[in-house]
């Protein structure tokens, strides 16, 4: 049990009227937090929950010259067109697989890295290095999938690379092999988002007592023994943080990535959710209310993901986001 | 610590007065140009007689190259236009109109055309999107029934449509029971120069090619010099002979010769990633091209020289086209990673190898034609490129895909863009919107909407665009020919290399535009090629003004018929070109049919027919 809620226990227990402090009361008491929130407040309703009335969308035939309220109400039909896809199957399939591998090898390498940088001794190398590894998470998407197009051409850098390492010369973002496609997703999720992703470990990591560091090694824990026994552990409520976020947002993010480098051969195997969607519902004339069911169930299915991920990891670890 | 909190309240109003105003509407602040002419309006009302200015909005699909001009409304001819009057108000005043553009980011214009219809903040005049059916805005009160303005205000927009009565059936929509106009056309008065099509290397033909005939060696040069010596990259002459007996591939057959040669010219200079044809990603051209070689029509649904409408994809013509596109892969000739160029424009399939001189024959533009790739170095030294017509089937098939002229490909027609009216505009002065529109479709307006201004008309504006680019003397010259008075681009524009030409038309506005007045200077061998491109005509597409008399539950059924045969054909087709199927088997082929017929694109085709019936 943290130090925190300790504290507020023990207050519970001195002051019983702790908890029943009136809104009014708290509004008086602290009236220049509430100001400071009102802004942060105005921006989340008018630009995060008033655009959630499109949901409506899902459940209407919608018709741009009709709007929210003259569209047809049809209902769970537009769930039903996409769930009998014919390809939503494989598509789902595919969406899964590289969730998984996102969530599992793509998580861990932030972490990984940002224990081989606070690791690391040499305070320049270890800010260079810092630098240039989260230096392509700010190079957009469009680019990303460019250079992916380039090094992964038949005659491409890294194509070049592999040939030398005996496999065969070819496109690679051609090839319609399992896992080919879901391999080369996950290594540039993982180019773009590591160095990012791991600068919080890396900032997480500086706030472990520097005595524990200290008292372990004076019994002889070596800095593998210390790693495990006393930097994950000292970092664990930030982990399991970031892999609740990440749980509820795995089937929405990389759309415009998978979007730019998949082509028609390769949509058995790099067809997600959301580039299936986009295919169904802007292949001819634009289908909002397919679109919005779809938005709404890959919405649905993160918010279920994270609500398990959440219960779990308070099971497992004793911590949780909430 | 009151200091503090005072502090801390005055940041956070600050933060949110800065916040809400963003979300403002910036035209309650400023008095809109709307109100201005209310102004303007109101004190006309002391002074009779005076000109007042009415305004509209326009939403166009796509504005001009930001480095001519940023708003449209600088466009010289849309200065030159709405410098006029246009009639008079019920006071008597003259009327000048003030249009503003709406012009969407690129890659978000239906985005934005949705946005606006669906908000109800549209402006007065819109450019015709797919999206929203206009006979659907029609109901729902967005677009207005401009059939009185029309027939009343707009004699030239009428008169162009009775000599083109094909067009006029088109011209209306079936609403309320009755045909009436709800959009505007914009239109050639003769199908334009197509800016692409099949190009090919005729250097590679001169060089390892001989006369079929009697098997001598072919030559050529430039006819032409430039004033400072230099070869006139738009005069090549020779004196290479097809299978045919003609100076221009016609046949299949004229095309298998060529690939035969170009094949022997990618040995011979050793290039490893080349290929003698390119070819689009899912293994055809959707606007018919080549396609339409084997049997005359094309893939979706197109309309017979019999007025039948027919579905391609299933067609017999369709089977044999894939033969013979797989006969071609078989031998080598097609680029094996034609599916893999998903992304490519249909009009620009593996340009950097085009323009690396790696490739035969390709889908190509006027900006690579003739001696325009020479760059006197490595595979690019001597390219000449000359460009092939819609080739006609002489080999694979039976009769009915042999010796017919293709009718389906793309091109432009006569028939552009459409626009409607919004309600917006109802109390407004339409009246003079319609009689300037009108304008626009006049001889006069013909050839500023073909040529931009002459030096006179431009006086009247004094465009900087004119000034910056030296066309104080205007953009066209005269040309005395044997068909009478017609009329020339100034050098400034025609070889400017970007879109002047666009940027000083008045393209985005509704037209006509005098297509048939254009003299053609160029040298004969350039206008020969252009020529090779609108060789047959595309009879067989079927065009927006008849797909938009549709309804709208058709319309939707349409698009879904034709987005689940696309992602149907775009893994499927490749197959067969490349041999994972086979399309001289009657069993693949059969499976890939039912496949099609699955999404019922039956349906649609009774749905056309009987439009095309009831317009006969």
């Amino acid at each position: 049990m943290s130090t925190a809620v300790k504290a507020v226990k023990k207050r519970r227990q001195r002051e019983p009227e702790f908890d029943k402090v009136s809104w009014k009361k708290d509004i008086k008491r602290n009236w220049v937090l509430y100001i400071i929130f009102i802004p942060a407040a105005v921006y989340f309703i008018v630009f995060h929950y008033l655009p959630m009335f499109g949901i409506i969308m899902a459940f209407e035939d919608f018709k741009v010259s009709k709007g929210f309220f003259g569209s047809e109400w049809v209902g769970f039909k537009n769930f039903m067109e996409l769930f009998s896809g014919e390809t939503f199957s494989l598509v789902m399939r595919n969406t899964i697989a590289m969730a998984v591998l996102n969530l599992t090898i793509g998580f861990i390498c932030p972490i990984v890295l940002a224990l081989i940088l606070s690791e690391t001794k040499v305070v320049k190398f270890r800010r260079v290095a810092s630098v240039f590894s989260y230096i392509p998470y700010f190079v957009a998407a469009m680019v990303v999938a460019q250079l992916a197009k380039e090094f992964l051409a038949k005659d491409g850098a890294i194509t070049l690379l592999l040939s030398f390492l005996g496999l065969e010369k070819q496109n690679w973002l051609a090839n319609s092999n399992i896992p080919v496609f879901w391999i080369i997703n996950l290594c540039i999720d993982i180019w773009v988002g590591a160095g990012f992703g791991s600068k919080i470990y890396v900032a997480s990591i500086s706030t472990v007592s520097g005595d524990l560091h200290e008292a372990a090694a004076i019994d002889g824990a070596g800095r593998w023994r210390r790693l495990v026994s006393i930097t994950l552990p000292g970092i664990l409520p930030i982990i399991v943080m970031m892999f609740t976020l990440k749980i509820g947002l795995v089937f929405v993010t990389g759309f415009d990535k998978i979007l730019l480098m998949y082509m028609p051969t390769t949509y058995e195997t790099a067809d997600v959710l959301s580039t299936y969607t986009y295919r169904m519902a802007f292949g001819g004339t634009p289908n909002y209310g397919l679109s919005a069911a779809s938005g709404l169930f890959q919405s649905v299915v993160g918010t279920i993901l994270l609500f398990i991920s959440n219960w779990l990891n308070k099971k497992a670890t004793n911590q949780s986001l909430f | 610590m009151k200091t503090k909190k005072l502090l801390t309240f005055l940041i956070s109003a600050i933060m949110l007065s800065a916040f809400l105003s963003g979300c403002a509407n910036e035209q309650s602040e400023q008095p809109t140009q709307t109100q201005e002419g209310e102004q303007a309006q109101q004190t006309e009302d002391i002074t009779p007689k005076e000109i007042i200015t009415e305004d509209f909005s326009v939403w166009i699909f796509v504005g001009e190259d930001s480095s001519y001009y940023a708003d449209y409304k600088e466009n010289p001819s849309v200065q030159y236009i709405t410098s006029k009057t246009w009639g008079t108000d019920d006071k008597g005043n003259d009327v000048k109109i003030n249009l503003d553009f709406i012009v969407p980011i690129a890659g978000s214009e239906t985005d934005n055309y949705n946005t606006l219809l669906a908000t109800g903040d549209y402006p007065e005049m819109m450019q015709v999107v797919s999206s929203a059916p206009v006979t659907e805005l029609y109901e729902e009160g967005i677009a207005l029934d401009i059939t009185y303005y029309i027939e009343n205000y707009m004699p030239n927009y009428m008169a162009f449509l009775e000599a083109n009565p094909h067009l006029a059936k088109t011209a209306t929509n079936a609403v309320d029971g009755e045909a009436k106009y709800i959009q505007l056309y914009s239109y050639h008065d003769q199908v334009e120069d197509s800016w692409c099509g099949f190009s090919y290397r005729r250097d590679w033909i001169i060089k390892y090619g001989v006369n079929p005939i009697d098997g001598s060696a072919f030559s050529g040069a430039y006819a032409l010099t430039n004033e400072d010596g230099s070869a006139n990259m738009d005069s090549w002459e020779d004196n290479v002979v097809f299978p045919s007996g003609g100076p221009d591939p016609i046949y299949i057959s004229d095309w298998e010769w060529m690939l035969e040669i170009f094949a022997r010219a990618i040995e011979d200079q050793n290039i490893t990633d080349g290929y003698c044809m390119g070819l689009q990603y899912q293994g055809y051209n959707n606007f018919g091209d080549l396609v339409s070689a084997f049997g005359g029509g094309g893939t979706g649904w197109y309309k017979t020289p019999e007025n039948k409408i027919q579905y391609g994809y299933i067609s017999d013509d369709f089977r044999v086209y894939l033969q013979c596109m797989n006969t071609w892969y078989a031998n080598g000739w097609i680029d094996t990673a034609f599916p893999e160029h998903a992304s490519d424009l249909f009009f620009s399939v593996d340009e950097a190898k085009i323009r690396q001189g790696k490739v035969g024959l390709w889908y190509g533009m006027v900006p690579l034609i003739e001696g325009r790739l020479d760059s006197g170095e490595g595979l690019l030294d001597g390219i000449v490129v000359f460009n092939a017509r819609q080739p006609i089937n002489d080999i694979y098939g039976t009769e009915a895909q042999q010796n017919k002229e293709p009718y389906m490909m793309f091109q432009g027609s006569l028939e552009t863009t459409a626009y409607f009216i919004t309600d917006k505009a109802k109390d407004k002065n339409l009246e003079a919107l319609f009689t300037m529109l009108d304008y626009m479709y006049s001889t006069e307006g013909s050839v500023i909407s073909q040529f931009g201004l002459n030096k006179e008309q431009n006086e009247v504006v004094n465009s900087e665009l004119y000034e910056r680019y030296d066309l104080i003397e205007g953009a066209y010259y005269e040309v005395e020919t044997s068909e009478g008075v017609k009329y020339e681009q100034v050098d400034a524009v025609k070889y400017e290399g970007g879109s002047l030409g666009n940027a000083i038309r008045p393209g985005r506005l509704p037209s006509l535009a005098a297509n048939s007045l254009e003299a053609k200077m160029n040298p004969e061998s350039y206008v020969n090629n252009i020529k090779q491109w609108t060789w047959y005509l595309n009879t067989g597409n079927l065009a927006a003004s008849f797909t938009s008399q549709v309804s709208s539950e058709d319309a939707q059924l349409i698009s879904k018929v034709q987005s689940n045969v696309m992602e149907y054909n775009s893994k499927n087709i490749p197959d067969f070109i490349k041999g994972t199927k086979d399309p001289f088997n009657d069993s693949d082929w059969q499976n890939y049919v039912g496949a099609i017929n699955k999404y019922e694109p039956e349906v649609v085709t009774k749905i056309y027919q009987d439009l095309l019936d009831q317009l006969k």
